[in-house]
């Protein structure tokens, strides 16, 4: 008796691992051959060349890479291995329950400021099957460690635009440029424009200063990830976000009555900052 | 005839303008191909058209941006970057001549590298970097095939093998310190012995920069 109890003991404790040493998925490496193979490619490329390569359904110049680094593979750069697993699920910003595809759609309609593609287009079907393929083996519906953002830590000080700026200046323009409008090399965005008319509009997640500020915080200076402190992460989020950017396509006619219903907090839009209105560029 | 005379001003001042642009090229290539007294010509050690050589000492600097020559020969001027060689040479020059040289170097032709295979782990390290141990991709910041960003980020295709090394163990023992936020040290010290031979190889493999 005394004997099948430890043997359970040691059972539960080679099931749970020790804290902070969680297992991380893999995602697989190689494409896989035939014609899904093809597919797995095609959604690949539309992923890291999305301007070009799903041209018909972006106005901006940002790539689904530009947020989700590594190809959507990158732990804490919100991977698509750990987003997978859990579709569909509850939207609150469509305020429904929302498919894997459905939520591509989005990404389109929000992040590239472009024009939605169909559910069954190739372009859908294309990423669907490379963000699946991406997350094969993963367990369906669990929380993997290294999904999303990492949280921050509730700002000492208010996030501040203009203490965002001069760090912006210092750490950020190099690439971005000092206007903030990426830098293009052959007609090609190597840095994206992280506002303006090309960048993502006012509905997406990233024009929330929080999500801005857990992306950042993780993942930029690009290849410098996590040597931001959480208030300068905050900071530089602000003075991003606080920047003039294309409409939100939600848009109900009305600045006012468009904050009220879907900008209530957490972002500047309908706010004025330096002199302009957010949120009142078409 | 105020017609006339304005005409003929104008006429004497573009021949003007022309012949201090012309100058200014002549200065470059004369600076670049024979030196002056007291300074060697850039030619003797980096090749006539800048292809670099011995063993890569001496980079290919043909055809590179010229925001990024003026930065390095300002940082060799004012001790950001070290170099025996270098700040001596750069100390001797005025603003103006410097000018000249960058210009003519960022305009030569990029000549083709001398042949290097490709480097599988190289290319993967290039396209893909190493993000297991936070490293990423060259290529996303130094264009693809090496190609260069301006202004911030040199090209790397057709680099020479040696001086591409050379330069990764300056960053990683701190010798050289003047890339923008630390970004290559960081590099530098996350990637093996081999794994910047391979990167350097394949380098050197694609060929033309610009």
């Amino acid at each position: 008796m005394r004997r099948a109890w430890s043997a359970l003991l040691i059972a539960i404790g080679s099931a749970v691992p020790a804290l902070g040493d969680e297992p991380e998925f893999q995602p697989p490496v190689e494409h896989p051959p035939g014609p899904f193979g093809e597919m797995v490619a095609k959604g690949e490329r539309i992923f890291t060349d999305t301007p070009v390569a799903a041209a018909d359904y972006v106005r901006g110049r940002l790539t689904c890479e530009n947020c989700h680094l590594d190809r959507g593979r990158r732990r804490n750069s919100s991977p698509m291995w750990a987003a997978v697993p859990i579709y569909p699920q509850y939207s609150s910003r469509s305020r429904q329950v929302v498919s894997l595809g459905q939520r591509i759609q989005d990404c389109f309609r929000y992040s590239m400021n472009g024009k939605v593609p169909e559910l069954g287009s190739e372009v859908v079907i294309a990423l669907e099957t490379y963000l699946s393929w991406l997350s094969r083996g993963a367990p369906i519906g669990a929380k993997l460690p290294g999904r999303g953002y990492p949280m921050l830590a509730d700002a000492d000080l208010d996030p501040s635009p203009a203490r965002g700026h001069r760090l912006f200046a210092e750490k950020c323009a190099l690439c971005h440029g000092s206007d903030g409008q990426g830098t293009r090399r052959d007609g090609r965005y190597a840095f994206p424009p992280l506002w303006g008319p090309l960048s993502y509009n006012w509905g997406a997640g990233m024009a929330r200063v929080e999500n801005a500020g857990r992306f950042i915080k993780t993942n930029m200076p690009f290849g410098l990830g996590d040597s931001l402190t959480d208030q300068e992460a905050w900071d530089v989020a602000a003075y991003i976000d606080s920047r003039p950017r294309p409409q939100d396509p939600r848009f109900t006619g009305s600045v006012a009555e468009t904050k009220e219903k879907y900008h209530r907090d957490g972002d500047y839009y309908g706010q004025v900052v330096d002199g302009v209105l957010l949120g009142d560029s078409p | 005839m105020a017609a006339g005379w304005i005409k003929g001003v104008m006429v004497i001042m573009i021949a003007i303008l022309t012949a201090v642009d012309c100058r200014a090229e002549v200065t470059g290539r004369l600076l670049f191909e024979r030196g002056m007294p007291g300074m060697r010509a850039c030619a003797d050690c980096h090749g006539k058209d800048g292809a670099g050589g011995n063993d890569g000492r001496y980079p290919k600097i043909g055809g590179q941006f010229d925001a990024y020559l003026a930065k390095q020969l300002e940082d060799f001027r004012s001790g950001a970057r070290h170099s025996l060689v270098m700040t001596p040479i750069v100390g001797r020059l005025s603003p103006g001549q410097i000018r000249s040289l960058v210009a003519y170097v960022a305009a030569l032709e990029p000549v083709p590298a001398p042949t290097a295979e490709g480097d599988a782990l190289g290319r993967e390290l290039a396209t893909h970097g190493k993000w297991s141990a936070g490293v990423a991709p060259c290529d996303k910041c130094h264009g693809s095939g090496g190609a260069g960003v301006p202004p911030h980020f040199p090209a790397l295709a057709g680099q020479r093998i040696g001086y591409t090394m050379w330069m990764f163990e300056a960053f990683r023992s701190g010798a050289r310190r003047n890339d923008p936020l630390g970004l290559m040290q960081h590099v530098a010290k996350h990637l093996s012995e081999s794994e910047v031979a391979a990167v350097a190889r394949h380098y050197q493999a694609q060929g033309q920069g610009r």
